[in-house]
């Protein structure tokens, strides 16, 4: 059932949230994906139902999120609760504050059911490098769900919840939803305050929002979204006028994708056409630098962000004897940090070290530069761009990968629209046979509400022709 | 190709890398290396860099304020004094 309809039912007392919240928690303690890291506490989670249990009755509902359970990725915090970021570093950190998108669904009266699974610290693709436990695909269990927000997505396609707050730097809401059948949108840079974020790459970090269709998406981001002043990039988007209504094929993404993820772009341009969008063409010629620029840039901001986790102040310290506080950050690092994300720390160490930054970093913030100005000049000729969410249907669980690259590569579809700040949303198509295939559609900056608006009125088009 | 000191890169990030991981680690950088080539053709002198805070620059007033309360930051400390009140760290000096 869609957040709309829960919403609606909840309004017409068709059900509580308190009866929601129930199955919510039991479904969560359940947690037969492996979803979850932490589930909130039953008592805390059922008395903020009762009390929204209580506005409604009395006509006094806060939001049409009052009442609604929802889930929130473990690199965000919930003030009280653990949060771990999928790594043995912050295996036991309880947050000491809420984010602020978290503290903006609660006062809207959002019932938080737990934190869920992801790839430590979001460097991953597949929830299967968090520390704890991978979290399966509810389609297929023996395929990945995707990620890093795989627990988040896997909790709305599972229907534990009807909508999960993730965070996406490179992909890591649009890509899980593609893999899982459900929607998954990245607002524009900036939106959404990113306060108690936890930090990967501070200028890509955003975060996102999944739900079974657009519509939900658009409920929790008109809550969360907005300038805070905790976030000095967060802003408030400005009343746009609607998206001129053509839209382009993005070709050099097109070309990058199996025939599979071709087909379900062609049905949404089809789709379009049909509602009496014009097909023009674009070109973003710079989009072949984009995974090379992605990785520079996320790991060399994530070399500097990553440099809190110490093992003094909090986080897990290493229990060998130290003889100084540089032995013990690094044994304590060396301890609790994973493979992938010692990876990352390390090239991006390389990629801003003296003698490397101008070969490296300085070509990579080029390469963004150029990926920015090339959207945005495609813009001016089209309102929206598409193109596939994924390279490919997801790939088997538990398969050992030779080198990062492969896994790195895979990224193509969404670092584009990270690296350029815009708004994109991958909605399911194409559901013949094994798994739905997501379409990304993307906007100008600051065009959140037209787009997802739009996406929302393609995808009960698509679903009214099934 | 220029080799890489894993080495002293582990040192830059403050990583403890065994033998074994070195030798992993190595291995990838070299890859990663040979696939960041791919942007060497580009002149970073020809744009101005990208910046997310270009569009504009947003202050907020300058009045103190409390955001974070004392107790439970200090209960995620790894060590805390006899007095519970400060973090604890081996001897500096």
């Amino acid at each position: 059932m869609t957040l709309k309809e829960i919403s609606n039912n909840l309004s017409k007392r068709v059900y509580s949230s308190s009866e929601l919240a129930c199955e919510a928690l039991d479904k969560a303690e359940n947690d037969a994906f492996g979803c979850f890291v932490t589930v909130a506490d039953r008592d805390d989670a059922l008395n903020a139902a009762m009390a929204s249990d209580k506005r409604i009755k009395s006509g006094s509902r806060l939001s049409p999120l009052d009442g609604i359970p929802i889930t929130v990725k473990d690199n965000i915090l919930v003030s009280g609760m653990k949060m771990t970021c999928g790594s043995r570093i912050l295996e036991d950190f309880t947050a000491p504050y809420d984010a602020s998108a978290v503290k903006r669904l609660k006062d809207a009266g959002c019932i938080i059911i737990g934190k869920t699974n992801m790839d430590e610290f979001g460097m991953g693709s597949s929830t299967e490098y968090s520390a704890f436990h991978p979290t399966l695909n509810p389609i297929c269990t023996d395929r990945v769900p995707g990620g890093s927000s795989g627990g988040a997505t896997a909790s709305v396609a599972s229907g534990i919840v009807p909508a999960a707050l993730g965070s996406d730097t490179g992909g890591s809401v649009r890509q899980p939803a593609s893999y899982c059948g459900v929607c998954g949108y990245k607002p524009t840079y900036g939106a959404v305050s990113r306060f108690g974020l936890t930090a990967f790459a501070s200028s890509l970090d955003v975060i996102g929002v999944i739900s079974e269709e657009p519509d939900g998406c658009a409920a929790v981001f008109d809550i969360i979204s907005g300038r805070d002043v905790y976030d000095s990039t967060s802003h408030d988007l400005s009343d746009n006028a609607d998206l001129p209504m053509s839209f382009a094929v993005a070709d050099e993404l097109y070309g990058a994708a199996s025939e599979k993820q071709r087909r379900a772009v062609d049905e949404a341009a089809a789709l379009l056409s049909d509602m009496g969008w014009k097909r023009v063409s674009v070109s973003i010629p710079s989009i072949k630098y984009a995974v090379q620029a992605y990785y520079l840039i996320s790991s060399a901001e994530a070399s500097s962000n990553l440099a809190r986790f110490d093992g003094i102040r909090y986080g897990r310290r290493t229990d060998r004897e130290c003889e100084s506080v540089e032995e013990l950050i690094s044994f304590s690092r060396e301890e609790g940090l994973g493979k992938e994300v010692k990876r990352r720390i390390l090239l991006g160490t390389y990629a801003l070290s003296s003698g490397q930054r101008e070969d490296w970093y300085q070509k990579a913030m080029t390469a963004r530069r150029l990926i920015t100005d090339d959207f945005k000049s495609a813009f001016t000729q089209c309102g929206i761009i598409i193109a596939p969410s994924v390279p490919d249907d997801p790939p088997k669980a538990g398969v050992v990968h030779d080198s990062p690259l492969e896994i790195y590569r895979s990224d193509i579809m969404t670092v584009p629209a990270s690296l350029a700040g815009i708004p994109s949303i991958s909605i399911p198509f194409e559901n013949k046979g094994s798994f739905p295939s997501g379409v990304q559609i993307m906007a100008s900056a600051d065009t959140d509400r037209e787009l997802l608006s739009l996406a929302q009125k393609m995808y009960m088009m698509r679903k009214a022709s099934e | 190709m220029e080799t890489i000191d894993i080495e002293s890169l582990a040192q830059l990030s403050k990583i403890k890398l065994s033998e074994q991981d070195m030798d992993l680690y190595i291995k990838d950088m070299q890859a990663l290396k040979q696939f960041a080539d791919d942007l060497s053709e580009l002149e970073p002198e020809a744009l101005p860099d990208y910046s997310v805070m270009a569009a504009s620059s947003v202050m907020r007033p300058d009045t103190a304020i409390s955001v974070f309360d004392r107790e439970p930051l200090l209960k995620n400390a790894p060590e805390l004094s006899k007095s519970g009140n400060m973090v604890s760290v081996p001897k500096v000096l």
